[in-house]
């Protein structure tokens, strides 16, 4: 069975998001990542708020942007997420930026996400709702 | 404030987390630290960005990243120290170490790499003399880092 990609489709650039030469800055992937990643979560985790209300937190340890080409005002993203290296406190997310005005990916963000026991001070399995769905969206071959 | 024992010179620049800045879990969101490493690059190479170069020129951002280490609330001051390595022809990157000004703690870290394009064909170009008198005296060697950026 093809496993998932998970798309969130309200990321556009407009001209706040523009530098001074009119490309979009690049922060911007970080922070649609973010909205991608939590959208992902509420749509796909039934109970992801009582997930949130546990002493189990979620962490970013690190990212990655790649950028391959640049988007200008009125490019339109279909941000695609998908899961690899599931292990058992940690995995990564994957989020492509398939430009769909000029029908290419612009760039790539890959992040590293741990889940610390904040009332013990260790890391912590990944929630069993969670990982039910993440399975789901893992990448072939990572 | 000096953190190190030897004399490497650094671009520094500073930042109070504001509560505009964390999310209801009461830390700085992710990507919040990325925009603070952007507006520290930016406060380095602002020397060299006069209306002349903004004009013909533009620092096209290739790559980045971060770790993060320590998680920040509203009212910590961070000190964003910024090193460049590996300076090339048509290349360079920037290292960012991201303390917490008070206990000296490790942050995060960031790395970015860039390159400068002509504006209008797209072109990279060398660097400039400006570009590299701004970058060669925070020059650090790849080899004798503290921390893998």
């Amino acid at each position: 069975m093809e496993n998932k990609i998970f798309i969130f489709d309200r990321a556009g650039v407009f001209f706040k998001h523009t530098d001074f030469n009119g490309f979009l800055h690049p922060y911007n992937y970080f922070e649609w990542t973010s909205y991608a990643r939590e959208s992902y979560f509420q749509e796909t985790v039934p109970n992801f708020e009582d997930v949130l209300n546990r002493p189990i937190k979620m962490m970013t340890t690190k990212i990655e942007l790649s950028l391959f080409v640049n988007a200008t005002f009125g490019d339109v993203f279909d941000a695609r997420l998908t899961v690899s290296k599931i292990k058992k406190v940690s995995f990564d997310m994957i989020v492509r930026f398939y430009n769909r005005r000029k029908e290419l990916v612009s760039a790539e963000t890959r992040h590293s996400i741990v889940f610390i026991d904040t009332e013990r001070s260790t890391f912590a399995p990944i929630p069993e709702e969670m990982l039910r769905v993440i399975t789901n969206y893992q990448e072939g071959g990572s | 404030m000096k953190y190190f024992a030897y004399s490497q010179k650094e671009f520094v620049y500073k930042y109070v987390v504001m509560m505009s800045d964390v999310d209801q879990f009461k830390h700085m969101s992710f990507a919040n630290y990325l925009k603070l490493m952007y507006l520290a690059s930016d406060a380095l190479l602002s020397p060299v960005c006069s209306e002349y170069f903004l004009s013909a020129y533009r620092f096209q951002n290739i790559g980045s990243r971060m770790q993060f280490k320590r998680q920040t609330v509203a009212g910590k001051s961070i000190v964003i120290k910024i090193n460049s390595t590996n300076l090339g022809d048509e290349q360079f990157e920037l290292l960012h170490t991201f303390l917490d000004e008070e206990t000296a703690e490790l942050v995060g870290l960031g790395w970015q790499k860039y390159c400068v394009m002509e504006c209008l064909s797209g072109a990279t170009v060398g660097l400039s003399n400006e570009i590299s008198l701004c970058l060669k005296p925070i020059e650090i060697d790849p080899n004798n880092l503290l921390y893998k950026y």
